[in-house]
């Protein structure tokens, strides 16, 4: 730990800055605008580290791909500026992020550390939503995930990690578990009267980060259930880069599986998104992959495809942790 | 009160004695202290473990205070400061006096919510300085943080007097409803008495 030099860390604002559940002006970020404002009142994040607050985008539950690939650029962009980085979010779609941005920040170098707010915003208590991630609000309040989130950012872990209460979560195994409201995964350490990391983690380098931000979603997504429409389905697979076939609630037929094969070039993915007994019969672009998130799946598959053309390549990148 | 003393890791003799005398003057009273300076692991209560390990609520916002000592610079003592402006908790920072105090390069005195006791200390005074904080943080009325969510369905009317009663303030309804029922069991006698027999039992 560097006792010396005040660190420098860019907060990142994707949503998730709800500060009090009344929602009053400053509260939260929903444009660039805000930012002087809601800083002020985020004042004791001064008692860390020198802060630069980057808009994103305004999140939410309309958060998407792009934005996770805007947070990535800038990450890059500021990169050599900055000493670590907090990138504030919508908590139910962190588990995305975090597995988008894992994906995308390679030759990590310094940590890059999501964080959002429990409150439920007016608007959302407007509609009633009543979601229960907010349970965990009470305990936790979005100031001491905040702070948490920003030691953590000036600690040594270079890796995309998530802050959800005062536990640090490896950002390529977090998913979220909406019964409960709250985040899950790998366990990197906790915040208590210090950041304490477990086990082995990435150490920040003297190198630069390597953001490879393309992704491919040019995707078939179908859900095999019984009646689903398979004409539809191998029309659309002659034109499609991937497939991504999910059949939670049973297997995928064999049958199926070789109408799809016919239908696209032998470097397209064909994702098998269920239990899968026999994978040595396949053929050797339909990967079956299971044992993570559907999203963690699709989000794997469409960021291999966008990375190379040659299927052996593609197959490294959707299977490797 | 659970309070919880930090001081940067050192070899500076000094430094450790006045850690010592520190941890000396909080073990007077009904403290549970936890600090940094006597062992390698942070001790805590039975008490505050249990709610850590059974209820999820985080160590470090069981503390009632503060008391960390910032002679020499150390990014944890920002960490502490942060949290106790945070959760508003009573906290002393001790520097020694002829130094500069980290704290400054951050905030004015005039910038300090008022929770935050700054006081260089020397040798002769450092017993004196810590009883003043605790007789002072001693008069503050410590509100237990409410943890159980409680579900509770209103009419249109209560919403409305709810709103009436607490916009534009500082208090959420939440917290207008908790006061309320607060003010109920104070004044009512046959709880007050079920409290009194539990206490004496």
């Amino acid at each position: 730990m560097n006792h010396g030099k005040r660190r420098s860390v860019a907060l990142l604002f994707l949503g998730g800055t709800l500060l009090d559940e009344r929602d009053r002006a400053g509260d939260s970020i929903r444009r660039k605008s805000d930012i002087d404002r809601w800083m002020a009142q985020m004042g004791e994040m001064d008692m860390i580290a020198e802060t630069t607050g980057v808009y994103i985008g305004s999140g939410g539950p309309a958060t998407s791909l792009q934005d996770w690939i805007e947070a990535g650029r800038a990450i890059g962009a500021l990169d050599a500026k900055h000493d670590g980085f907090v990138v504030f979010h919508y908590v139910p779609t962190i588990p995305s992020a975090s597995v988008a941005l894992s994906l995308m920040l390679k030759k990590m170098n310094k940590p890059v550390v999501l964080v959002g707010s429990l409150f439920l915003n007016r608007q959302e208590r407007t509609a009633g939503l009543a979601n229960r991630w907010h349970r965990a609000a009470d305990a936790y309040g979005a100031r001491a995930s905040f702070i948490n989130a920003l030691q953590v950012a000036v600690s040594d872990v270079a890796e995309v990690v998530a802050v959800f209460g005062n536990t640090i979560l490896r950002g390529a195994t977090v998913a979220g578990d909406a019964e409960t409201g709250t985040l899950r995964g790998e366990v990197l350490g906790k915040i208590d009267f210090g950041v304490r990391l477990y086990g082995q983690q990435v150490r920040r380098a003297n190198r630069a980060v390597q953001v490879r931000d393309k992704f491919d979603t040019k995707v078939v997504v179908a859900d095999i259930a019984p009646g689903f429409n398979q004409a539809a389905l191998l029309a659309a697979a002659t034109a499609a880069h991937g497939l991504f076939l999910s059949a939670p609630d049973g297997g995928v037929s064999s049958a199926l599986i070789t109408a799809v094969h016919r239908r696209v070039a032998p470097n397209v993915p064909i994702v098998i998104f269920a239990p899968v007994t026999d994978s040595a019969a396949l053929p050797k672009n339909v990967i079956p992959l299971w044992g993570m998130s559907r999203s963690t799946a699709l989000l794997r598959l469409m960021w291999a495809i966008g990375q190379t053309p040659a299927l052996a390549r593609r197959k490294t990148l959707i299977l490797s942790d | 009160m659970h309070l919880y003393f930090y001081g940067p890791p050192t070899h500076d003799r000094p430094l450790l004695d006045a850690y010592e005398r520190v941890r000396e003057a909080l073990s007077q009273g009904d403290i549970w202290l936890s600090t940094n300076t006597a062992a390698k692991e942070v001790q805590v209560s039975a008490d505050v473990m249990a709610e850590s390990r059974d209820r999820g609520v985080p160590l470090l916002e069981q503390m009632d205070a503060f008391v960390l000592e910032g002679t020499t610079s150390d990014p944890q003592i920002g960490f502490f400061l942060a949290h106790a402006i945070a959760m508003k908790k009573p906290t002393l920072y001790l520097y020694q006096r002829g130094t500069v105090p980290q704290i400054f390069t951050h905030l004015t005195q005039k910038e300090l919510p008022s929770q935050i006791h700054v006081r260089a200390y020397q040798e002769k005074n450092l017993e004196r300085t810590i009883l003043d904080f605790l007789q002072a943080v001693a008069g503050v009325k410590f509100k237990p943080v409410p943890r159980i969510k409680f579900t509770l369905r209103i009419t249109d009317a209560i919403e409305e007097f709810l709103h009436f009663k607490t916009h534009n303030t500082k208090q959420t309804k939440a917290d207008f409803l908790r006061e309320e029922i607060e003010r109920l069991m104070a004044k009512d006698e046959l709880w007050q008495s079920h409290l009194r027999k539990r206490r004496s039992s």
